[in-house]
C-alpha cells in the first residue's frame, strides 16, 4: 500500500515536472518521446550532457553504453561529477545522476566500449534511436554500419578545432549528422578516409586534444533537439547535417547526398551489409 | 563491422590467382569482425628476396571492405634483399613490438585475440597509392599483387619515393606532411642521419608541427638511446 502510494506521489510529481515542457511539445509528441527507446553511445564530455538532458525533455527508456572510467582531465566538462568521483564508471555516474532526479526514466549501463555483444543484442532486437557521442572516427562509422543493418537512426555529434599541419588552432565548432536508414551515410555526409593508423603499421601516440564544455553544450544541445525531431518526425527529410561554427557564430542545416558507389550506404550496399551478423 | 561478403569473394580469387600452397581463414570470437586474419601458406617471393617463399598473415580489420582495407601483413622470417649478392634488411619490414600491437588493437581483432602470437614477428606494409578522395576498396588479391610488385626491389622502389619527395622539396610545394613523409623515407632505408636533418629543416619552418616533433623525438632516440651525445 505505501508503495503504491508513493508511486502515485512520485508520478504526480513528474507530471508537475513536465508540465511547462508538454506545453511546449503537446502531448501527443511527448507520448511519443516517452515511448522511444534511446541508446546513448559513449558518455563523454557530449554523451553525459545530452543523456540528462534526453531525461529531462521526457525519454523515458535511456540505455548508455561507456566502459570508461572518470579522470581528473574530464571535470573541465563531465558536470555531473566532482573530484571525488574519478575513477567511477562515467555511465554508471549519468545513470545515478538521472535517477536521483528524473526517478521515472529507465536507465540502462551497458559497461562494455562499443562494439560489444550487448549492444548488438540491444540494437538487434529494440527499436532504438542511437545518439553517438563518441570521438574516435572508426568507431562512429561501426556504429553507423550496426544501425544501418539493423534500419535505426544514428544522430551523429561532434566537436573540435580545426588544426593546421604545423599545430595552430584555425578554427572551433562541431555538428550534428542524422545517418537514416535509406540515406547517406557518415562517410557520404564528410567524414575522413579512414587511412590505417600509418602507412607502415607502425603507430604514434596521440596528443591530447582541447575539448570544451562550450562547444559540447551547444552541440548536444543540438543533437538532443535532432534526437527529438527524428522521434517526432518534424525534421524536414532534406536535412541531415547540422553545421556549427563559432568562429562565423552560425548553425547550418545542410543536405548531403550519398554516392552511389558507397558500400556502406550506395546503390549495392543492401548485399554487403547483410552479411555483417547474418542471421542464417 | 567487417564485410563478410566482399571478403568470401576476394578469398576465392586470391587462391585461383596468388602462387601458394594454401590459403587459411583465422576465425575470431566477434561476431561483428568474424575473421580475424587471412594466412597465406608458402607464399612465392620474388627471385631477389631471402627466403623464397614466406607465410604472410594478413590482419583484416574493423570495418573491411566497408570504409578499410588491408594493409599490412606479418610474417615470421625477417625478409632480405640481395643486392649486388649482399643480403639487406627490406625496407619497412620491421619487428612487431607491443607498442605498436598496443596502438593498433582497437582496429584489428587479430591483435586483440591473438597478441601473444604476433608478438616476434615482422610486419610488412604496402598502401597501394590513394586516387580519389572518397574510399576505394583494395581486394585482397590486389594488395598481395603491390605487395610482390614493391618486393621485387623494395630498397631502390623506396630511392625512387624519396627522389619524388625531394623534387616536391624542391618545388618549393612542401608543407610538414612531406618532409614527414620523406623522413620516414629515409628511416625505412636506416639512413637515420638524413631522417634528422629532413626534420630538423621541418622544425625550422613549422616550429609547432606536431608530427615533426614526434618524429624528431623518435629519432633522436634511434641515433643516441642512451642520451650520450
Amino acid at each position: 500500500m505505501e508503495k503504491q502510494q508513493r508511486l502515485v506521489e512520485e508520478h504526480e510529481g513528474f507530471e508537475d515536472r513536465i508540465s511547462r515542457t508538454v506545453l511546449w511539445m503537446s502531448p501527443e509528441i511527448h507520448g511519443r518521446l516517452s515511448q522511444a527507446k534511446l541508446l546513448v553511445v559513449g558518455c563523454g564530455g557530449t554523451g553525459s550532457l545530452l543523456a540528462v538532458a534526453a531525461a529531462f525533455l521526457g525519454f523515458k527508456s535511456i540505455t548508455i553504453c561507456d566502459g570508461d572510467t572518470l579522470e581528473a582531465s574530464n571535470l573541465n566538462r563531465f558536470v555531473y561529477a566532482t573530484p571525488a568521483d574519478a575513477g567511477q564508471s562515467k555511465a554508471k555516474l549519468i545513470q545515478s545522476y538521472i535517477k536521483s532526479h528524473v526517478p521515472e526514466v529507465v536507465v540502462d549501463v551497458l559497461a562494455d566500449p562499443f562494439p560489444s555483444q550487448a549492444t548488438l543484442t540491444l540494437v538487434i532486437n529494440q527499436p532504438v534511436i542511437v545518439a553517438g557521442c563518441v570521438d574516435d572516427v572508426r568507431v562512429r562509422v561501426e556504429l553507423d554500419v550496426m544501425c544501418r543493418r539493423f534500419g535505426r537512426t544514428l544522430v551523429d555529434l561532434g566537436t573540435g578545432f580545426a588544426v593546421e599541419e604545423d599545430g595552430r588552432i584555425v578554427g572551433s565548432g562541431g555538428q550534428v549528422l542524422i545517418s537514416r536508414p535509406q540515406g547517406p551515410c557518415l562517410m557520404c555526409l564528410g567524414f575522413p578516409q579512414l587511412f590505417n593508423e600509418n602507412d607502415y603499421f607502425a603507430g604514434s601516440d596521440h596528443a591530447p586534444q582541447p575539448s570544451l564544455l562550450l562547444l559540447n553544450t551547444i552541440v548536444s544541445s543540438l543533437a538532443l533537439d535532432c534526437l527529438l525531431k527524428e522521434v517526432s518526425e518534424s525534421t524536414p527529410r532534406e536535412v541531415n547535417v547540422v553545421r556549427y561554427s563559432r568562429d562565423q557564430m552560425t548553425l547550418s542545416p545542410e543536405r548531403g547526398g550519398r554516392y552511389p558507389s558507397c558500400r556502406i550506404c550506395g546503390d549495392f550496399s543492401a548485399s554487403y551489409l547483410r552479411s555483417v551478423l547474418p542471421s542464417d | 563491422m567487417q564485410c563478410v561478403a566482399a571478403l568470401k569473394e576476394e578469398l576465392l580469387l586470391l587462391k585461383d590467382q596468388v602462387d601458394c600452397s594454401n590459403v587459411i581463414i583465422v576465425p575470431s570470437s566477434e561476431s561483428w569482425n568474424p575473421i580475424a586474419a587471412v594466412v597465406i601458406k608458402s607464399l612465392m617471393m620474388p627471385a631477389t628476396i631471402i627466403p623464397s617463399k614466406v607465410d604472410i598473415r594478413i590482419p583484416v580489420p574493423n570495418l573491411y571492405a566497408f570504409a578499410v582495407s588491408c594493409n599490412a601483413g606479418f610474417i615470421w622470417t625477417e625478409l632480405r634483399e640481395c643486392i649486388n649478392e649482399s643480403p639487406v634488411p627490406v625496407p619497412f619490414c620491421t619487428p612487431v613490438d607491443t607498442k605498436i600491437l598496443d596502438i593498433q588493437q582497437p582496429y584489428y581483432v587479430d591483435v586483440r585475440e591473438n597478441r601473444s602470437a604476433l608478438l616476434g614477428s615482422f610486419s610488412i606494409c604496402v598502401t597501394p597509392e590513394v586516387t580519389s578522395h572518397r574510399f576505394a576498396h583494395t581486394p585482397l588479391q590486389d594488395l598481395v599483387r603491390h605487395l610482390l610488385g614493391y618486393l621485387e626491389s623494395p630498397t631502390a622502389a623506396v630511392r625512387m619515393e624519396i627522389e619524388k619527395s625531394q623534387e616536391v622539396l624542391r618545388r618549393n610545394d612542401c608543407g610538414p606532411s612531406t618532409l614527414l613523409r620523406l623522413a620516414h623515407l629515409y628511416e625505412g632505408i636506416r639512413e637515420y642521419a638524413a631522417a634528422l636533418t629532413v626534420v630538423e629543416e621541418g622544425l625550422r619552418m613549422y616550429p609547432a608541427a606536431p608530427w615533426l616533433l614526434r618524429k624528431h623525438r623518435h629519432l633522436k632516440i634511434i641515433l643516441d638511446p642512451h642520451g650520450l651525445r
